[in-house]
């Protein structure tokens, strides 16, 4: 049962990423109409029809015949590794289920903790919000305060060689900027 | 300027200060992200590049080659003592590499390692430098209809010799080139797809795309691998020099492996994770004693690790000619010379010869470095493997988001990092082929100059693009590499049915 899940949120995530490419696709083909210039809608109308030609097809796989079928979904390779190589090439998961931090998969926490970080920088600088967001990461992770501490130095040695050495204006944010 | 001129001239760029410390920077942080599990040479560049912005083209790009190639070497660290290849570049090392460090002779393996990678730099980048002059006038014969269908044969090649559906890697490639069509247009005043933000205005930074592809995919696919790494004590006793008389021992074996290294990794799309694979099945077919592979065999190891750091050398020839990426690696690199305002192509062989040969010489000092630093680090590598990954993400991603906040001060270069990032997992996830996207992406500008130049000079004709005979060779190589796999197992399959 869990297999069939994993299968089924693959699936999902994949038509997902397919139908992204399909209407984003679209829509730029679309738009190219609406160009002044032709020269300048002739490429990116080529390679928007390009997606939505590839993405119809990968959509519409299973409705195929069998030889087209082939050649949309079989996978190729002239350099293919022998077989019994495979698996080597890729660490094995140490188990199959997705790991979870307070009931949440690590990858959307990760992801939904590095948003988090861009609006924080957003609002109120790189420089003052990435302590934030190091301290956020950690605590949610629940990391011993020797690796937060870890983090934490390396993090503002980063941020502080960017703001002195590379003299980049990290401190701005729209709060801030809005305050003084 | 001559060739040899421009080459005595890149040796003094080479050694000059302060770009020799850039150079044993960039190897030495090669060795340690290499040698560091779940990182490694994609990742390590994308999130140095825009570090490399003040330190100028040639510093920044001799910073990002030193650290490619020092990743080969250092990805054979965690292979031989963890069973964990520290990149796919040194997935074959694991086979005899772990073996032997089970059997107590970790130091010997490390030291063949070491020595290996550094002997096959030095050959293929000799080799390299021997070839280039026919390379330059390979290069110039081609004008913008051949630099565009070049353009198309790289994507085409990179999409097959990825594993995975080729609709898929064309989808991805498309992609990339769509993107890069965001902001004014080429050649006429048209904004596109800027839907009035001044900040479209100049399009989406490919550095960007490839921070968020490289740096947060990659952290957010770590994520999910918690635990993964393991953890256990090393023995690692003996001396370097056991290894290294070993692998000169191994003269023949070593050169081989070198030559097909560079072989592969001149192949478009066809990076180091395949050349150490094809490497390591030829070791074991032209070896006495075939049935020791596997089970610690030190031939496993040179071979693997000679031809991973001989496709160095050879992903520079597409990569720098054609400004078609062997692998993510290089692709990377390809942006980093794009950033620097460096066009592959003609330019690096003709005013920019001596930077090209600068390069190269790093290179070939790069793999002295990697060999006094392998071999004197020897003892330190376990520390490196015991780096806890999970501390990594939080640390890449403040690199990232800083990195890709000073290219241009465009708060729309952070927004890209996480867009990409998120895309960039998904597509990894269901075998999109990133290194098509992101040679869309970086050559979307030059690909889309050389097509509307192209139909320019032809009065709008498509029938230029086979208009000479250099034109109509890449036209019929273009098909015949996407029909090349469905012949083969149409071959495959009448062979089965009249077997």
């Amino acid at each position: 049962m869990p297999d069939t899940l994993a299968t089924a949120r693959e699936l999902d995530t994949e038509r997902a990423l397919l139908l992204f490419f399909l209407v984003l696709g679209s829509a730029l083909f679309a738009l190219t109409f609406t160009f002044e210039y032709s020269t300048a809608a002739l490429f990116p109308r080529l390679t928007a029809g390009a997606i939505i030609i590839g993405s119809v097809l990968l959509l519409a796989e299973s409705w195929l015949p069998a030889p087209l079928q082939r050649v949309v979904a079989e996978p190729v390779s002239i350099a293919d590794p022998d077989d019994e190589f495979d698996s080597a090439a890729e660490p094995a998961a140490a188990t199959d289920e997705l790991p979870t931090t307070r009931g949440v998969p690590d990858a959307v926490a990760t992801f939904g903790l590095l948003l988090g970080y861009l609006l924080t920088s957003y609002l109120i600088g790189i420089l003052w919000a990435t302590p934030v967001f190091t301290l956020a990461y950690s605590w949610w992770f629940g990391q011993s305060r020797r690796t937060t501490a870890i983090i934490f130095t390396t993090a503002m040695v980063i941020v502080f060689a960017f703001y002195f050495l590379v003299d980049a204006p990290l401190e701005d944010g729209l709060l801030l900027e809005w305050i003084w | 300027m001559s060739a040899l001129n421009a080459l005595i001239d890149g040796i003094g760029i080479a050694l000059s200060w302060p770009t020799l410390l850039w150079l044993v920077l960039g190897v030495t942080l090669g060795i340690i992200i290499g040698a560091i599990p779940g990182l490694g040479p994609n990742l390590g560049m994308a999130v140095v590049l825009p570090l490399t912005l003040p330190l100028g083209g040639t510093n920044g790009i001799i910073l990002l080659v030193g650290i490619y190639s020092g990743s080969m070497y250092g990805g054979s660290v965690a292979a031989i003592l963890l069973n964990v290849p520290g990149t796919a570049a040194a997935a074959a090392t694991t086979f005899d590499g772990y073996p032997l460090s089970r059997q107590g002779k970790a130091m010997l393996a490390l030291s063949a390692s070491a020595f290996s990678s550094a002997t096959a730099g030095f050959m293929t980048i000799v080799a390299l430098i021997l070839i280039s002059p026919i390379l330059i006038t390979v290069v110039l014969l081609f004008g913008s209809p051949e630099y565009f269908l070049i353009a198309i044969l790289g994507l085409s090649m990179i999409t097959i010799v990825a594993q995975g559906s080729i609709v898929k890697g064309l989808v991805a490639g498309a992609f990339g080139l769509l993107i890069s069509t965001i902001g004014v247009a080429q050649q006429s005043p048209e904004v596109r797809y800027a839907f009035g933000y001044v900040e479209l205005y100049d399009g989406l930074d490919f550095v960007a795309a490839i921070l968020g592809i490289f740096a947060v995919a990659e952290m957010l696919k770590l994520a999910t691998e918690r635990g993964s790494i393991a953890k256990q004590s090393i023995d690692a006793s003996g001396t370097p020099t056991e290894g290294v008389r070993a692998a000169l021992g191994r003269r023949v074996l070593l050169v081989k492996s070198a030559f097909i290294g560079m072989f592969i990794g001149s192949i478009p799309g066809a990076g180091a994770a395949v050349s150490n694979f094809v490497a390591y099945s030829e070791a074991i077919r032209s070896s006495k004693n075939p049935d020791g592979f596997g089970s610690g065999d030190l031939d496993g190891v040179i071979a693997a690790e000679s031809s991973n750091n001989g496709t160095v050398g050879g992903s520079l020839i597409p990569a720098l000619s054609f400004g078609i990426p062997g692998s993510g690696a290089t692709a990377v690199l390809l942006g980093g010379l794009l950033m620097h305002g460096l066009n592959p192509g003609p330019e690096l062989f003709t005013t920019e010869l001596s930077f090209t040969y600068a390069v190269f010489v790093s290179l070939f000092i790069g793999n002295i470095i990697i060999l006094v630093v392998g071999l004197s680090l020897i003892t330190r590598m376990e520390y490196l493997t015991r780096v806890d990954t999970q501390v990594l993400i939080p640390i890449v991603f403040v690199l990232a988001v800083s990195g890709a906040y000073i290219l241009r001060t465009n708060w729309i270069d952070v927004l890209t990092v996480a867009l990409f990032g998120i895309i960039g997992y998904y597509m990894f996830a269901h075998n999109y082929s990133i290194v098509a996207f992101i040679l869309g992406m970086v050559l979307g500008d030059i690909a889309e100059e050389n097509f509307l130049r192209s139909l320019e000079i032809a009065d709008g004709s498509f029938l230029i693009f086979v208009g000479s005979w250099p034109s109509r060779m890449l036209v019929a190589l273009t098909l015949l590499v996407l029909a090349g796999p469905f012949l083969k197992s149409a071959l495959e399959r009448s062979d089965e049915s009249a077997g």
